[in-house]
């Protein structure tokens, strides 16, 4: 007899996505050090490069949430899983993967530092963040973690929304955004948000305003109420019929 | 192993539409069960609802007297194959028969890995081959797999043998009957391919407009009409007091399918001329109880 019951929907995720990432990973930090190589042979390098490709791995987070209620949700209902377990399951593998993704971006600063002090490059970061060096990383990691937790949930609750009706799912794309709007305001300002000002006004979350405590605080109710709209969505989700 | 199923006034709407209208049963535990209907008769909607696939407007789906919505210790004992569309993460061209086998193996508590190879080889399957690359017939039989070797307590297939070939579907038919002794459980078997798969099922229920028909055993059931075949003088005299199904004749040889219970004197004296009396296709049956119309009196 196979299948062990205990959080399988969590492991199974962390293997699938964690897997994928690092596959991901190496060509995402290879492609990024090939970009900017060549900037360096036609001009002067003067700021962190990473810091810029950080972008990436926030949508690839929301298309690991999004996917995790799109493709898989049904998934595990078909084969003898509810919906209240996969929501209490998925967050244990939200954290985790959250985490590998944060801990992959600050091994991306580290690399960097590496790289450019051999060159004799500034590694100067051009944006306001909860940290102030690129080798601050206990705070790189906590930023990032908190971001990709909200990017992931938020991506979660849009496949919740797309998978009952694609139409539902357009229609909520705003609140999605708004979320990540809001925790990346939290978080400050590295390009992330400035699609969206009127929100930031609202909230007054400057850039300048960025502190861990605002940013734990944002990142948990931003989760709640991420998290929330992805179950009352998921609760009673029915099975469309897929071709076989 | 109790597997038993009691439906209570199941309904389930889409909308405006009513796809399963107020249906109630009692399905016996270990027992091939066959469900028939016309294309939209609710068939899938029915069997969504039993697997909670679907939450149902109104009414419930007891499993061994528990309710099936969002009921961990009952929906881990159900395997509804529809295809084998569901049971497959089939996202990326890159995945495989292996995959999707691994992923049952991980979810499904009393999955059978041995099993399972031994279906892929009946099935003439290819672990390594690429789902998003096989055709209908080899997903098809994928699903068979899954569902078979997931040893689950209520099984239900949901016209599963959609694209197979008849060799596929034979191998379907033998092991699901061989898997059916050695490991006696619950089978629902939904199925356009009556005569085909006839054999199997001990119990029919029939489902039309969304409506439980009849739910019979089978024997029973095709006890409910006879076919006579004979001299046409003969076999129209006696079917002038039966009512007729459906009517052949090859040369002076007539062949009638009746509905109705034959009295034992309507035996005899059909028997006297010479006439003879043989079950009932559960295919006519069916067409007769879903499209009364089409029946010849």
């Amino acid at each position: 007899m196979t299948g062990n019951d205990r959080m399988s929907i969590t492991r199974h995720r962390i293997s699938i996505e964690g897997r994928g990432t690092f596959v991901l990973w190496i060509p995402f930090v290879l492609l990024a050090a090939a970009v900017t190589g060549l900037i360096a042979t036609f001009s002067e390098i003067t700021t962190s490069g990473w810091e810029k490709w950080t972008q990436l791995p926030r949508w690839y987070a929301g298309a690991i949430g999004f996917y995790m209620t799109w493709m898989y949700l049904p998934v595990y209902i078909a084969h003898g899983r509810t919906r209240r377990e996969f929501v209490r399951e998925a967050p244990g593998a939200i954290i985790v993967l959250s985490g590998i993704l944060a801990a992959l971006v600050a091994a991306g600063f580290a690399i960097e530092a590496v790289a450019y002090r051999a060159a004799g490059w500034p590694q100067t970061l051009t944006s306001t963040h909860l940290f102030s060096s690129p080798t601050d990383f206990a705070l790189i990691l906590v930023e990032y973690w908190l971001a990709f937790l909200v990017w992931i949930v938020a991506g979660t609750f849009l496949g919740a929304a797309f998978y009952r009706q694609p139409g539902f799912g357009l229609l909520l794309v705003p609140v999605a955004l708004m979320l990540v709007t809001v925790m990346e305001a939290a978080l400050g300002d590295d390009g992330t948000i400035s699609a969206l000002p009127p929100v930031i006004q609202l909230f007054d979350l400057t850039p300048q305003g960025a502190s861990l405590f605002r940013a734990l605080g944002t990142a948990a109710v931003c989760t709640v109420i991420g998290y929330g709209l992805t179950w009352s969505l998921a609760r009673e989700l029915p099975m469309r019929r897929k071709p076989a | 192993m109790s597997a038993g199923i009691e439906a209570r006034n199941v309904t389930l709407r889409y909308g405006d539409t009513t796809a399963v209208d107020s249906v109630s049963f009692n399905l016996k535990p270990g027992t091939i069960h066959g469900l028939i209907g016309r294309n939209g008769s609710g068939k899938t909607s029915l069997l969504s609802v039993i697997a909670a696939f679907r939450k149902a407007t109104s009414g419930q789906v007891l499993f061994d007297g528990e309710p099936v919505w969002e009921n961990p210790q009952a929906v881990r004992r159900i395997c509804f194959i529809r295809g084998s569309g569901d049971t497959v993460a089939a996202d990326w061209p890159s995945d495989r028969v292996s995959d999707a086998v691994s992923l049952a193996a991980a979810f499904r508590p009393e999955w059978d890995s041995e099993y399972a190879a031994k279906l892929i080889d009946r099935f003439r399957l290819n672990t390594r081959a690429h789902i998003s690359k096989m055709s209908q017939g080899q997903r098809s039989a994928l699903g068979v797999v899954l569902g078979l070797a997931s040893r689950c307590p209520l099984t239900i297939f949901d016209e599963t043998y959609l694209g197979m070939d008849a060799p596929s579907r034979y191998v379907f038919y033998e092991e699901l009957l061989a898997d059916y002794l050695a490991h006696p459980r619950t089978f629902v078997v939904s199925t356009h391919l009556i005569e085909e798969v006839a054999s199997l099922f001990e119990e029919v229920a029939i489902l039309d407009r969304g409506r439980l028909l009849l739910q019979e055993d089978v024997e029973r059931l095709r006890s409910r009409g006879a076919s006579i075949t004979g001299p046409a003088g003969e076999v129209d005299q006696l079917a002038e007091l039966l009512t007729v199904l459906s009517s052949r004749q090859l040369g002076p040889t007539r062949s009638v399918t009746v509905y109705g219970d034959l009295d034992p004197d309507l035996v005899r004296r059909a028997r006297a001329v010479g006439l003879e009396l043989g079950p009932i296709s559960l295919q006519d049956l069916f067409v007769h109880l879903t499209e009364p119309e089409r029946t010849t009196v």
